[in-house]
């Protein structure tokens, strides 16, 4: 069940922030359309309004001019009247021209409007050619039974259509409001959309990611248990070497050497007692004894370069003293050694541990950095140990290529035991090797067995 | 003499016996390990001990340093197969007066007896030899000037007296000085030389070839 977890990722990612960027943009070019078509609504509404209200105002405006005029004694002053008039007439002619346009809904009604207010005005015509005599005996009645009815069914119609326009108004904002509930229901089901799909990539997402999570917390896990055995198994071989060093160098001392011992008795023997006149023999066993003494030093020193026996006969300082010595003296170098507490109750562990650290680094001095003179502090400071070498050769880097492997093993011991290995230059050239180990915890066991020494 | 072998190796311990009894001495017991030879030296007495150093149970270093707590101790022959100092101060400091390398038994062995016989120690020529060549290798390479001349020829003769195994009293009663007088002049050489006891007065002794 292999599939691209990153693919499926995008694919729900995108596809989400594809759906939120669409919804958004159509809900809001929605909303823009709505709020357009109420713009339109209102400004149409209130355009109607203003026209019927200015028809209705030039109406009356020009009742009370006709009014006025009747009023007026001054005949010459009757074209200034008649001229006025004329120009509401004109106005009101256009105002029904525009209320034409506006609302072509109620064009009928807007003809007959045109048609009343036609003969609203016919009306006024013949006044101006009235005698002032004629005004003041006629124009009462005239007023009352021309002017003000058909005045009054002028205005009627004008507020008929007004009232239309409102009732238009109502029906188109219901139109609109009810759009604007669809959309919002439409807006609903997408967030919801939006949501539940957000949902379902999260809980993939959540889901997956735990499982990666798991599975490399497994992988880590099984990369830990792999160095820890790893390790574990290099101590093992270490300790095992390390056991089968002691066994051979003992084995080398206990038996092989006893026999060369016993053998070298037995040639002495027969040394004395051959008839003194047999030369051959005499000079066949003392080249038998030179033989026995090479194999003895042999054997001896292939046993302490195993393991030196004081390292367990007497412990630590004396298997440092012994080693540093032997170094000393096989490269012609000055090594010296300081040695600061008690190191005999070690654990065996230990002992081995700094015995083994020392001797590699003293190798490493001696053979790679040119060393030659070397210092060996071994010290412990309250609840550590602290092991230096300190050399004055080449230093460390033309000496590590060698002996990587080397230092590597002292550098597993050490760590086994929970210690720190640390190398570092000289000032003037030269290279120190430190080790730190914590001073382990007494146990009754850890005196020193001095039951075995070579003999 | 009457002698106590204490090897864990009977090839050894045959050798060792065919030796002495050729040369006229008793072997009075033989013992295969170190608690058994501590037994046996209470048991018989013996004048003379030859201890190997690896035993089992009990090394002859320290059946060396428990045997020399009887009323007469013996004398103490030490067999090794090493010529290092380690093996060798811890061994006289015990109260071995002899040390052969195992590879030379053969030829040391009569001559040390004679000597802890007499009361001298004794160490194998194939020891002194190493001992004394390390020593001029470590003064050499460490630049150190020996501190011997330092001595005054009284301290001198106290020195190879108490390295030929004397004891104050005795080199008090050879020199025909008081014991106080011997005992001011170890502890001035011992200083002087940066000795701190008797078995590195006898390893010093050695290295300088002043016995052997």
């Amino acid at each position: 069940m292999r599939f691209r977890t990153w693919i499926v990722a995008a694919l729900g990612l995108g596809g989400l922030l594809l759906l939120i960027i669409v919804s958004m943009l159509a809900s809001s070019s929605k909303a823009q359309e709505i709020y357009t078509q109420l713009d339109q609504l209102n400004v149409h509404h209130q355009n109607v309004d203003a026209t019927l209200r200015r028809l209705r105002s030039d109406v009356n405006l020009s009742g009370i001019f006709v009014r006025d005029y009747l009023l007026d004694v001054a005949r010459e002053r009757a074209p200034e009247y008649r001229e006025s008039l004329a120009e509401f007439r004109q106005s009101n002619k256009t105002t029904v021209a525009e209320l034409l346009v506006l609302d072509e809904p109620q064009t009928g009604r807007i003809r007959s409007l045109g048609v009343q207010l036609d003969e609203y005005w016919q009306t006024f015509e013949p006044v101006f050619d009235w005698t002032i005599t004629e005004k003041i005996f006629r124009s009462a009645n005239f007023l009352r039974r021309e002017v003000v009815p058909r005045r009054e069914s002028v205005l009627a119609i004008a507020q008929e259509i007004e009232e239309l326009n409102n009732a238009n108004l109502a029906a188109q904002r219901a139109e609109v409001a009810r759009r604007q509930a669809v959309f919002r229901d439409d807006l609903r089901r997408l967030l919801w959309q939006t949501v539940l799909l957000g949902v379902a990539v999260a809980l993939v997402a959540v889901f997956r990611l735990r499982t990666l999570e798991r599975r490399s917390e497994e992988q880590r896990a099984i990369a830990q248990e792999a160095e820890r055995q790893m390790r574990q198994l290099a101590q093992e071989r270490d300790a095992a070497q390390e056991e089968e060093r002691k066994n051979l160098s003992r084995e080398l001392h206990d038996h092989v050497a006893q026999v060369l011992t016993a053998l070298r008795m037995e040639l002495g023997r027969i040394e004395r007692t051959r008839a003194p006149a047999d030369a051959r023999i005499g000079a066949a066993v003392a080249e038998c004894k030179t033989l026995v003494d090479n194999m003895f030093r042999t054997v001896r020193d292939l046993a302490l370069g195993l393991r030196p026996s004081m390292l367990d006969d007497f412990g630590l300082q004396a298997a440092l003293e012994w080693h540093v010595r032997d170094v000393a003296s096989r490269y012609g170098v000055n090594v010296q050694l300081h040695m600061d507490g008690d190191f005999d109750i070690l654990p065996d562990r230990y002992r081995t541990c700094v015995y083994r650290a020392v001797q590699e680094a003293l190798t490493n001095c001696v053979r790679h950095a040119k060393a030659r003179a070397i210092n060996v502090t071994v010290t412990r400071e309250s609840d550590q140990l602290d092991v230096s070498v300190t050399d004055d050769g080449v230093g460390f880097d033309s000496a590590r290529r060698g002996t990587g492997l080397g230092l590597r093993g002292i550098d597993e011991r050490v760590k086994e035991l929970h210690g720190v290995m640390t190398i570092g230059k000289v000032e003037g050239g030269g290279t120190t090797l430190a080790i730190r180990l914590p001073w382990p915890v007494p146990v009754r066991s850890t005196e020193v067995q001095r039951a075995r020494a070579a003999g | 003499m009457r002698v106590l072998l204490a090897d864990d190796h009977s090839i050894v311990r045959r050798g060792l016996r065919s030796l002495l009894e050729e040369a006229g001495h008793v072997v009075v017991a033989e013992a295969a390990d170190g608690l058994e030879a501590v037994r046996l030296s209470e048991e018989h007495r013996p004048d003379l001990l030859i201890l190997d150093i690896g035993m089992p149970k009990l090394n002859g270093i320290e059946v060396a340093a428990r045997t020399q707590k009887l009323e007469r101790p013996p004398g103490v022959i030490i067999l090794s197969m090493h010529a290092d100092e380690s093996y060798i101060i811890r061994a006289l400091a015990a109260g071995a007066r002899a040390y052969l390398l195992k590879s030379a038994t053969d030829e040391d062995l009569l001559p040390a007896l004679r000597a802890v016989a007499s009361g001298k120690p004794f160490f194998s020529p194939a020891v002194t030899a190493v001992l004394v060549e390390d020593y001029v290798r470590r003064l050499q390479t460490r630049g150190l000037t020996d501190s011997f001349h330092l001595l005054t020829d009284r301290e001198k003769e106290v020195l190879q007296l108490l390295a030929e195994g004397r004891s104050n009293k005795e080199v008090a009663t050879q020199l025909n000085v008081g014991l106080s007088t011997i005992e001011t002049h170890r502890a001035n050489l011992m200083q002087k030389l940066g000795l701190h006891n008797t078995a590195e007065i006898v390893l010093y002794a050695v290295r300088k070839g002043i016995i052997a």
